[in-house]
């Protein structure tokens, strides 16, 4: 995971061979995805968004926990590029959030029925997005304060606390459709397994190239803000 | 700490009380829910006002700027915050006290003659959500946006002392014992537990200026 | 222990937002000594108070009162008086009530008796039974000063508690302070007018820039030198 660099901005030359790579791996797990796997025999080819819906989930899940982990560390030290980390991590997760509920819905659809299940995945996942929401706009409230970003950074830590929370109270709730989804029931064919692999290195990767951006821009920007305070002044 | 537990209960008392019980009244007696919706009703009135209960005292905090008296005072931060967990449990036990006498009446006698293995589900709640609740209004009122933000932050972190404390309630309510609770029970102490916990390490961090 | 100075910063940085405030301020008061700290408005000086009085952390350098960090240490702050801009008590409570709550939080016994006695002390009397809500503005400030006075403290820290007050509440502040200072307490107050720190306190700083100037005989402030120090560097609000 990328760290903040301190007063070092990591330079855009560094991300160019992971974007060259990046696109080769999006082009190997969509093929994966769409071409190389084989057809699930009962839910046919709308199966094939679980290629792209899990690593997403996955990395949704993460970016959460790096922004937690960063905002631990932002209490702890104060400095400001760890707050810089948290909240570019919350961004580029509240994205993969948002994709995931919309694939997870496009693939209940034609299988279940329905738009929503409440089953354990969905609904933690929807709770998380709420979080995501909350603490970004405690985040966007904040702007320079520290103070205020405080506040975001000890929010994004109870929410991450609460998410395994939330999945597992989930499982209290009856659901509405007597179907539960787990992913692990679906039998895992040989090409289905590569194609999950290759998908989950690929949006994992896009997240780091995206993480990396959003942290370069953000640091720059305490580097400008800094630079108005003038100086020696508190980080 | 049990003191000033005790003093910010009638600060509280009077005005947030009132506050509560015209809420849980209210929103008890509008939906005609069947029995089976029982819990929801339970959990959703409590909730919201609960909620606004939690706002309520942390703005009392801070109309004079009280809060800051407590910083200065030579008490430790965490026990500020668990002497504020305590009122607020309190507070919201009070409050469930009420709408489940509401609800007895306005819903179903059914909720009533049960009280007394609702308790358990309900009280391991009201702590869960008072732990939170208290971390998270300490949070949402220095905000720019004050108590508007405050139940986006606070409802999905406590959705799961809801779910389970209502899971439970639907049980008692369709006639389990006491043993046969014991999943929710177990699963609401350790979320009660964990809070408290990460509540009072993070407290300190929350209210420093 | 007993060397100490009451009071002791060094070098500390503390921002209001994103600005820099306090750069690198530092400041000595002995046990018994009595401060005034002028400045402009916006200048800093509800800060500096604030982070002696362990409200905030300077995000650089340090304070000691007596030699201990009131932030990490409660016993440091169990000396400290603080009369702020804000009267910092419970609008639905009694001053009594207030004041007795404040007594059990800084560990008196027979909390209610030292809650009397510091209404008594600023004239409250008569109003200890009335909700704070319904005070007036000059009966909330003898209210605030009785908070922070409840617990003799021995280091007593005003942020400009004389505005707003009449000729005979200001003489009564006078004697009280007076009376403080007899029992060996340290007093620091801000002010923005060098005729009050005049009468109140020995040595004056001027806080400009985010650092004090000074100390300087208080007696022998002058108004015009004091404008010519206090528009110097001053930061824009």
């Amino acid at each position: 995971m990328p760290r903040p660099p301190g007063r070092r901005i990591p330079a855009r030359s560094s991300d160019e061979p992971l974007a060259w790579i990046l696109f080769a791996l999006m082009v190997l797990a969509l093929y994966g995805a769409f071409l190389f796997a084989e057809r699930e025999r009962v839910m046919g080819d709308i199966q094939r968004i679980f290629y792209v819906h899990l690593p997403l989930a996955w990395v949704g899940f993460v970016a959460f926990g790096h922004a937690c982990w960063a905002s631990i560390r932002y209490l702890a030290t104060g400095r400001r590029e760890w707050d810089v980390v948290s909240a570019s991590a919350a961004e580029v997760g509240v994205l993969f959030a948002t994709l995931v509920i919309i694939t997870g819905s496009l693939w209940a659809r034609p299988v279940w029925g329905t738009w929503w299940t409440w089953d354990p995945q969905l609904t933690t996942y929807l709770i998380l997005w709420f979080i995501y929401v909350g603490y970004l706009v405690l985040r966007a409230a904040a702007g320079d304060d520290p103070r205020q970003a405080r506040v975001a950074a000890v929010f994004a830590i109870v929410g991450f606390a609460d998410v395994p929370l939330v999945w597992l109270s989930a499982r209290y709730l009856r659901a509405l459709s007597p179907v539960i989804f787990t992913s692990h029931s679906l039998g895992l064919a040989p090409s289905m397994a590569w194609a999950l692999a290759a998908g989950l290195a690929a949006w994992s990767l896009f997240y780091v190239v995206l993480v990396r951006v959003r942290i370069r821009l953000g640091l720059v920007e305490a580097v400008v803000a800094r630079a108005a305070d003038g100086r020696e002044a508190a980080p | 700490m049990e003191l000033r537990s005790r003093e910010l209960v009638t600060s509280m008392g009077l005005v947030g009380l009132l506050a509560l019980v015209i809420q849980g009244v209210a929103a008890a007696g509008a939906p005609q829910a069947a029995e089976a919706l029982a819990p929801a009703v339970l959990w959703v009135t409590v909730s919201f006002a609960a909620t606004l209960g939690l706002a309520r005292s942390q703005a009392l905090e801070q109309e004079y700027q009280a809060g800051s008296a407590v910083l200065l005072a030579p008490v430790d931060r965490s026990t500020v915050y668990l002497a504020k967990c305590a009122a607020h449990t309190v507070v919201v036990v009070a409050l469930q006290v009420l709408v489940v006498a509401g609800a007895s009446v306005l819903v179903s006698p059914e909720i009533g003659r049960h009280a007394a293995l609702l308790a358990p589900p309900l009280l391991l709640g009201a702590v869960g959500f008072a732990v939170v609740g208290t971390l998270l209004s300490a949070l949402a009122l220095t905000t720019r946006l004050r108590e508007v933000v405050l139940p986006i932050l606070l409802l999905p972190i406590v959705l799961p002392v809801v779910i389970a404390s209502g899971a439970a309630v639907a049980q008692v309510l369709a006639g389990a014992r006491l043993a046969s609770l014991g999943g929710p029970l177990r699963f609401l102490v350790a979320y009660d537990v964990l809070f408290l916990v990460l509540g009072a390490w993070l407290y300190e961090y929350a209210v420093e200026e | 222990m007993g060397q100490d100075p009451a009071v002791a910063a060094r070098d500390v940085w503390r921002a209001r937002g994103a600005r820099s405030v306090l750069r690198g301020l530092s400041l000595t008061v002995a046990s018994g000594g009595s401060v005034a700290i002028l400045g402009a408005n916006g200048s800093g000086k509800t800060t500096l108070l604030r982070v002696l009085a362990a409200l905030l952390r300077p995000s650089r350098g340090t304070v000691r009162i007596h030699g201990e960090d009131p932030y990490a240490s409660p016993a440091a702050r169990r000396r400290i008086g603080y009369v702020g801009h804000e009267p910092m008590l419970y609008g639905g409570l009694t001053v009594l009530e207030n004041l007795s709550l404040f007594a059990t939080l800084y560990g008196l016994d027979r909390p209610r008796h030292h809650a009397q006695r510091a209404c008594e002390l600023v004239g409250l009397g008569a109003y200890r039974r009335t909700p704070v809500r319904h005070l007036s503005r000059g009966l909330l400030q003898r209210a605030a000063l009785a908070r922070a006075l409840l617990h003799g403290p021995d280091v007593v820290l005003l942020d400009e508690p004389t505005t707003g007050l009449d000729a005979d509440a200001l003489e009564r502040l006078v004697d009280l302070l007076r009376e403080l200072r007899g029992r060996g307490a340290t007093v620091i107050l801000t002010t923005h007018s060098p005729q009050e720190a005049s009468r109140i306190a020995e040595e004056a700083y001027v806080l400009a820039g985010g650092t004090l100037r000074g100390p300087q005989e208080a007696s022998a402030l002058g108004a015009g030198a004091m404008r010519a120090q206090l528009s110097d560097g001053d930061p824009v609000p």
